[in-house]
Order: C-alpha cells, then structure tokens, then sequence
C-alpha cells in the first residue's frame, strides 16, 4: 500500500477580551482584538491584531493599572508576546501568553483554523516565510472585524497587524 | 458575603449555565453565570483522564482558607447531571474582585506600603501552602484588585486544582516539603507565617473532617480511598508543618 505523507501544521486564533466586572456577567466586555500562532514544519509564527486605542468611556471603566497598559495595547502586549515566541517551544507561544492573561484582561480558549495548503507543499522557506506574513495579516484582520462586528461608535479601526516568524531548517521528507 | 454562604454548603443550588467562554488554561475552565448574573468560573471543562480530583480539591482548600481567613476566593461543587457528556462533577470559583491583574502585571508598580501588605500574605500562605501541598503556585495564580488603591493591597490565590491528593495519592511526584512563598519577589513576613501555622495546628480535627467529608464521594471517584488519605493528611500534617517551615 502506497502511503503519502501530508505535512501538517497549525493555525490558533484566540480573542483577547477586557471584563470590565469579573463578578457579574451583565457588565460590558470590551473587545481588545486578536492573537495567533502558526506552527509548520519549517516556520512557527505569531501574530497580533489590537485595537489601537479605546474611547474615553471604555477606558473609564477600566483599573488604572490596565488602563494604562490598554492605552496603548501593541506597545505592552506585542513585545510581551514576541518575548514568549521567542524562548518557548513551538506551537506553545498562545498557550503561555494566555496563561498570562487570565483574569480582567483575558486570552480565551484558541480556535483552530484550516491551515491553507499552500502553506503545507510550499518547500521555498523564503517564499513561505512571505506567504504566511501575508495571509496571517489577512486572517487576523478578518478575525478581528469578526471579533468587534458590528462596529463600534469609535469606527472599526484596527493597528496594522503585526506578524513575526521563524523560519527553521527544513526535514528532508 | 458570598464566601459566608459557600463555605458552608458544599453543592450548589443555583441554576448555572455556560455562556459559551472559555480559557485555555490547564483545567479548560468555562464561564458561567447565575440567575442572579454572577459571573463564575467552571472546572474541570473536559473530561481529563489525570485521575486529579480538581473540583473537590479547590473545594476543600478554599473551605479550609475561608476558616483561617486566607484570601482565596469562594468555591462551590456543581453536578452538572448525569446527561452530562464530559466531566459532570465541576468547581465554580468565585472572582473575588470586580477587576484584577495576575501579580506578575503588578509587582513592578507596586508601592511601599504595598510591598509590605504582600510580605504579610506571602508568609501566611508559605504556611497554608505548604500544609495543604499545593503544587502549582505561580505569579499568574495570584489576583491582584486593580483598584487604584496604593497604601494597600487586596490580593486573591487561585487556582489550587493540583494540592492535597495531587502528590498524596501520586498524581505527581511529592515536591519538598516547604512550598514557596507567594506572592514571590517581596519576601515573607515570618510572623505572619507563625502565626497562620499555629492556627493551622489548632484547627480541630472534626472540623476539617467536616469539610472535607461534605464533599460527595463521587467527587473522588477518580482514585479510590482518597477521601481518607486527604482527611488524614490533612489531619497528621498539622503537627509537623512548623518544623518544614522553620
């Protein structure tokens, strides 16, 4: 029997929410925007939609301490990010970032998402490293928009997602 | 206060449901809220085959926090019924501020007066921790009240899943004796740890029997007899807990 191996790989959204009273549950969540992680055989990469900033009424409703952080969500939230993707293990970065933020600010539970096939048989890393920035970019806008539908008073703007990746040596099949 | 009514009453009657949240955290943890809106956090999400007691272990070590006055947030038992598909037998945890940051967001602002007010609960709990074996302590397990308040500090420990029959029945490897003093970076104030474990030793024992037998047996299911071995740790640690601390 003839078997082919398919290389496999994995794609996790997870949204990043801010309740503003953990206590109760009819008190306003304020969406704060998305993250991901992608893991192949020879990349790993994450990547980040925030809103980029929140109105004065949101920010109103938020503790000073995270106020702060939130004014400005990419500039704490990304590096802080970045740094994890860089000495974790691969296909944990969301994991750990999310065991971060568990409380007031809240990573909730990743969704996978069908990784594109392109991503899979691409054997050129440099033409791979392009196709999954561009594409991831694409995603985590869409999954944003999702995220924040319908739009908000403030208008549905979002930062420029910011992606990172890693390319690793390719195994030979 | 929601913590007077839970630590007496091991089940709750309340009708919860899931709104559909939920965190990626070890336990799979799922929001869920009451007729009355109060948010709580649920677990064990899934059915873990790891034989951990989770539910009845942040039960019971909640219970015994609330009669030392150790700021651990309320936990009730919910059976989620037998039509259930996943784990049935679940812990709701209360969130014991409106808004609160993991202590690792929060250490590098902290003021003076706060440093000093989490030296007094890092020493009770090097206490409390170490007599119940908690396994799992962490800067993200400890909720700091985003309050604005800065000549005090309102701190909570959460997430106790892997204590008492974790290690005592052999889930996990037995760690030392001594457990670590959270919240870390600040010290411990050594009276405060004194003084939590001479209350500790003075607990009766028919009251920590009590809270630990309140909870049904099918909350043990996982690992036979460990409703005892909890019980009796429990009991016989009281009297040795000064000399790991010292």
């Amino acid at each position: 029997m003839n078997v082919s191996r398919l290389p496999t790989g994995q794609l996790r959204i997870a949204r990043v929410v801010y309740f503003t009273n953990l206590q109760r549950t009819d008190t306003l969540e304020i969406p704060v925007g998305v993250i991901g992680e992608v893991n192949l055989n020879s990349l790993r990469a994450i990547g980040t939609a925030f809103r980029p900033s929140f109105n004065a009424d949101e920010l109103a409703l938020m503790g000073p301490v995270m106020r702060k952080i939130l004014s400005r969500p990419s500039d704490v939230l990304w590096p802080e990010f970045r740094g994890i993707f860089k000495d974790c293990k691969p296909g944990l970065a969301l994991d750990l970032f999310a065991q971060q933020h568990a409380a007031s600010l809240s990573v909730l539970a990743p969704s996978p998402l069908d990784i594109p096939r392109q991503w899979l048989l691409e054997r050129d890393v440099d033409r791979l490293e392009e196709i999954v920035r561009d594409r991831m970019k694409v995603t985590l806008t869409d999954e944003y928009f999702k995220f924040l539908f319908p739009p908000r008073d403030d208008g549905p703007t979002v930062d420029d997602p910011t992606v990172e990746e890693e390319v690793r040596q390719l195994v030979a099949a | 206060m929601l913590a007077d009514v839970w630590s007496t009453s091991a089940v709750t009657t309340d009708t919860w449901n899931p709104t559909g949240k939920k965190w990626g955290t070890n336990s799979q943890p799922f929001e869920v809220t009451n007729q009355n809106n109060l948010r709580g956090v649920a677990k064990p999400g899934a059915l873990i085959n790891d034989r951990c007691l989770r539910a009845a272990h942040e039960k019971i070590v909640s219970d015994l926090a609330y009669i030392l006055g150790l700021p651990v947030p309320p936990v009730i038992l919910w059976d989620r019924g037998a039509a259930h598909v996943g784990d049935r037998y679940t812990a709701i945890s209360a969130w014991a501020f409106p808004k609160a940051n993991e202590w690792q967001i929060v250490k590098p602002g902290l003021k003076q007066p706060q440093i000093e007010a989490a030296k007094l609960i890092a020493g009770a709990m090097r206490a409390f921790d170490t007599w119940i074996a908690a396994s799992d302590r962490k800067g993200s397990h400890v909720l700091v009240s985003d309050d604005g308040v800065e000549d005090a500090i309102s701190v909570a420990q959460i997430d106790y899943a892997f204590a008492l029959s974790y290690e005592w029945c052999g889930i996990a490897a037995a760690q030392p004796d001594l457990r670590p003093a959270f919240p870390d970076g600040v010290g411990f104030d050594g009276a405060a740890c004194d003084e939590i474990a001479n209350n500790i030793e003075k607990l009766e024992e028919l009251r920590i029997r009590e809270i630990v037998n309140r909870v049904p047996v099918e909350y043990f299911s996982a690992i036979a007899g460990s409703k005892d071995v909890v019980s009796s740790h429990l009991v016989s640690r009281r009297s040795v807990l000064k000399n790991w601390l010292k």
